[in-house]
């Protein structure tokens, strides 16, 4: 069976919010919306109370890349230093001193924390990768876009009901 | 072979580093020095035969002037101000009192861990080392030196020599171009022949065997310089003469004979050069 | 109460306003354009000089090792405190008024850790062998020595530059988006390499916010570090005068008040030249001065609180220290140093100066100006006045020092000149989102209402 993709612009988030309630109201009845998006200027988390609460796994990565970052840091300080001076402490420090192993390991730890996050972000929101056509340059600006991939069966009811809820636009492409 | 080194030394390693530990009980050797300030007529003979023993460059008057001058070892001249008080009634003007000061090769120096490339080190005969290859010259051990004994390259002096004077270099040492940070080795270049020639004759180099050449030169004697690890060697006799250990600072005297003091050891450097402090009319 | 920001912008007209920053530049852009570049290129003669001649250029001498390189390089990284402070530090206190500043002063961050960067390298006696200082696996296998607060330094440095890149970049990426959507040409492809696909969709947003919110809680502690470990490389001495425990929260204050200072500086040049008197408003310029006042006084304390400790605890090489800064050769610049970062904060107090454009920017300035002189201050007649008294002796800088001191600032400011063309320098999805947010408030309970459709359906459907 076929699909489309419609893309929907609207006013402001109210309208599109609408919009949401009632295709999910759809959804729920009778099924045939496949996946719903909404795109906006600005983030919107109170969409999720209309969505539902959609998991992020950014922490993760945070956590797991500031954990080998204080690893790293330690492995990093305690291993060169001991590398480097097979022979004797210098100024009656240590080879291996705490204050430096802290400073590196701090240092370690929010450094592979950040990148880690940075990685964690461009995986989650699936960024790098082809959006699709259906997308308009008034999204940036100040209108609200929901894309919904819907069931051919369901193409003109959810059509109709977009532009009842006062779409100024409604874009659409058959997937291929 | 970072790895193999690790694990293998992971216990030796992980020591306090302060005097006394079973790393600073040196094996050998631990070169130590004396300088008696009751014979120091402050001459700067020392001063000359370190310039031609070391391959310092002279820097001209300009230079100098500006704090520029590379020698490794200096007369510090402090003038007595006469000001009349309960220890000095007789004679208020004292005059000039001298110091030579070079590097005191610290046990704990403070230019070692400052050091981010590690070009300064401390060697197991209690040195305190200069890789001359490996300083990037970012001057912090220099400032992170109490006494001020390390001297940086300003400009470049290898070209400086003017012929034939290149002829009197000394081979056993490098000169150094800009960039990097030199200073007192106790004519570390003496101390490898010696220490080699007693290897080969399996023993150990004898008391008196190695000079530095300020010692050499000292006209007065008032240099005395020699193996803090053999207990009868002139230098270690005259430490315990004078009380004097490491890892104890402001040795208390008991008698008046003695005199042994290390410069700014309050710092808790562990300098290995013990002063011999000078008696003046007041104190007899 | 004044708003921080007019609530009727339309949306469209902010993106048209920060896009028109970005467009041709006038004939005032170029002058400063070809300065800055000019003064840079006396920068690099300068260095190249002294690359020649060896580190005597720089007119330096036994006792002062270090001179005006270190306690530049101390300044600029103090600059860039300003962003994470203003970015990170106001975003999770939830304080929406710095929305339309933070951009820049993510940038002068930025900016200014490239620029304090270079000069531990240009102070280097041998700058062809910088890279010892790194660790990088080598046959030998010499490693730096970590000890070394100059390896925290650069394991701190490198890190903050790194992180305070990423995290300006990742700000931006919604605002690149839509530079992509409204560009042709070059920039268009630029951009759009730039923005990653970003298309706004509720799954990107919902990842956003929680990565820049991780990465604003890592930058905070991050910052405090770097200019604790700064604060290290004196500290960390035995050097009397350097040698003081309250130096790292000292650092600190002292880096967030000429960040501050700094942002107050580009503020005012941001609203005359790009005409953001809708985004850069008054009321925002206020609390930014109020908030620079406050650390004025934490860092008027600590400075305080250290000349007491020393005179206090009358040790013999600190105190000498202390009177040399205070009465020897250095003396002027010591106390203006007092009279600029102590007392002229207070005119930041006054309103009407708050709103005389001329003076306020007088006043920003001559902060910074107190701040690079106290950062001197604690370079110079530290290293005069040492434990030997032998080679107590000044240094004065000459022309190589004076050239790349302006030249730092000509680099600094040729980078911003550059970013300010080519990036959007006012966040505008964040303001649309604080637009949004301040008009919005009352209308969450309306919405509420609504949702009850949406539980009847579900109830149905189960």
């Amino acid at each position: 069976m076929s699909r489309y993709r419609l893309f929907a612009l609207f006013d402001n988030f109210a309208e599109a919010r609408e919009a949401i309630i009632e295709l999910k109201v759809m959804d729920l009845r009778e099924g045939g919306v496949e996946e719903m998006r909404m795109k906006s200027p600005i983030p919107h988390p109170e969409l999720e109370e209309v969505i539902g609460a959609r998991p992020v796994f950014v922490q993760r990565f945070t956590f797991i890349g500031a954990v080998l970052g204080a690893i790293g840091g330690f492995l990093l300080t305690a291993g060169l230093s001991q590398a480097t001076f097979t022979v004797q402490p210098q100024g009656g420090k240590a080879i291996i001193p705490f204050p430096t192993d802290l400073v590196i390991i701090y240092e370690g730890t929010i450094l592979l924390g950040v990148l880690a996050t940075v990685l964690g972000f461009f995986l989650g929101a699936k960024l790098l990768r082809r959006g699709g056509t259906l997308y308009s340059s008034k999204v940036s600006e100040d209108q609200v876009g929901l894309w919904v991939e819907v069931l051919d069966s369901h193409y003109d009811k959810v059509k109709t009901m977009l532009w009842s809820h006062k779409a100024n636009e409604v874009m659409e492409e058959e997937v291929p | 072979m970072t790895v193999k080194r690790m694990i293998e030394n992971w216990s030796a390693f992980r020591k306090s580093g302060q005097v006394g530990d079973e790393y600073y009980d040196h094996k050998d050797y631990r070169w130590g020095m004396v300088i008696d300030l009751n014979t120091c007529i402050g001459c700067n003979a020392c001063v000359t035969a370190c310039y031609a023993e070391n391959n310092l460059p002279v820097v001209g008057k300009e230079r100098f002037g500006r704090g520029l001058g590379m020698h490794w070892m200096r007369i510090e001249r402090y003038w007595q101000t006469g000001e009349a008080d309960e220890t000095r009634t007789r004679y208020p003007e004292q005059g000039a009192q001298y110091t030579p000061m070079m590097c005191q090769q610290c046990e704990h120096a403070p230019c070692e861990p400052v050091c981010p490339v590690a070009a300064t080190y401390h060697t197991p005969d209690g040195l305190n080392a200069q890789v001359y290859n490996r300083c990037v010259g970012s001057r912090y051990c220099s400032n992170n030196c109490p006494y001020k004994v390390r001297y940086f390259n300003f400009y470049s002096y290898t070209e400086t020599w003017p012929s034939p004077l290149e002829q009197q270099l000394n081979p056993d040492i490098s000169v150094r171009d800009k960039g990097v940070m030199e200073k007192c080795t106790f004519c570390v270049q003496r101390l490898r022949r010696a220490k080699n020639e007693a290897k080969n004759e399996h023993r150990l180099v004898n008391d008196g065997e190695v000079q530095t050449a300020c010692q050499q030169s000292c006209p007065t004697q008032a240099i005395m310089f020699g193996n803090l690890s053999d207990a009868e060697s002139r230098v270690s006799k005259s430490w315990q003469k004078h009380k004097m250990e490491f890892g104890h600072h402001e040795n208390k005297k008991q008698q008046t004979t003695q005199r042994g003091y290390r410069a700014l050891e309050e710092l808790n450097t562990e300098p290995s050069v013990m002063y011999l402090e000078r008696v003046r009319d007041e104190d007899i | 109460m004044e708003e921080d920001i007019r609530k009727d912008i339309k949306w469209a007209q902010i993106n048209r306003d920060v896009l028109h920053s970005m467009q041709r530049p006038r004939r005032v852009y170029w002058i400063m354009l070809s300065v800055c570049i000019a003064l840079v290129g006396a920068g690099a003669y300068a260095v190249a000089y002294q690359y020649n001649y060896g580190m005597g250029a720089a007119l330096l001498n036994r006792p002062q090792m270090w001179g005006l390189y270190i306690a530049t390089f101390v300044f600029w990284i103090g600059v860039s405190h300003s962003g994470t402070l203003l970015s990170a530090i106001l975003h999770i206190t939830q304080s929406d008024w710095r929305k339309p500043i933070y951009r820049s002063a993510e940038a002068m961050t930025a900016f200014s850790v490239m620029t304090a960067g270079l000069f531990p390298l240009i102070h280097l006696g041998r700058i062809w062998d910088f890279y010892w200082t790194m660790p990088y696996p080598n046959e030998r296998s010499l490693w730096p020595n970590f000890r070394s607060p100059l390896l925290w330094d650069l394991v701190a440095i490198m890190t903050y530059l790194t992180s305070s890149l990423l995290f300006l970049y990742i700000g931006m990426i919604p605002d690149l988006a839509i530079c992509r959507d409204n560009t042709t040409g070059w920039r268009h492809k630029l951009y759009g390499v730039l923005a990653l696909g970003w298309q706004g969709t509720d799954r990107q947003w919902r990842n956003f916010r929680v990565a820049y919110l991780l990465m604003a809680c890592f930058l905070i502690p991050l910052a405090v570090s770097v200019h604790s470990i700064v604060a290290s490389d004196f500290a960390m001495s035995i050097m009397p005068g350097w040698h003081v425990t309250s130096f790292p929260p000292y650092f600190v204050s002292g880096a967030l008040y000429s960040g501050c200072a700094g942002i107050i500086t580009l503020f005012i040049l941001l609203r005359y030249t790009f005409r953001y008197e809708d985004y850069l408003t008054f009321p925002i310029l206020d609390k930014v001065c109020k908030l620079t006042f406050a650390i004025a006084m934490v860092w008027t304390y600590l400075n305080l609180i250290e000349f007491a400790s020393v005179w206090y605890g009358h040790n013999m090489f600190d105190k000498e220290v202390l009177i040399e800064k205070a009465s020897g050769p250095y003396a002027p610049f010591w106390w203006s140093m007092i009279v600029l970062g102590m007392i002229l904060p207070f005119a930041l107090l006054s309103h009407r100066i708050r709103r005389n454009m001329k003076l306020l920017m007088t006043v920003s300035l001559l902060l910074n100006v107190g701040m690079w002189l106290e950062r001197w201050m604690i370079v110079s007649p530290t290293l005069a006045k040492n434990h030997e008294p032998y080679t107590w002796a000044y240094h004065w800088p000459g022309w190589v020092e004076l050239t790349i001191l302006a030249a730092s600032f000509a680099w600094f400011t040729l980078l911003f000149l550059i970013f300010v063309k080519i990036f959007p320098s006012v966040s505008m999805y964040e303001v649309k989102e604080m637009l949004y947010h301040r008009r919005h408030v009352s209308d969450r309970l309306e919405r509420e209402a609504d949702d009850d459709s949406l539980l009847v359906a579900k109830e149905e459907a189960s």
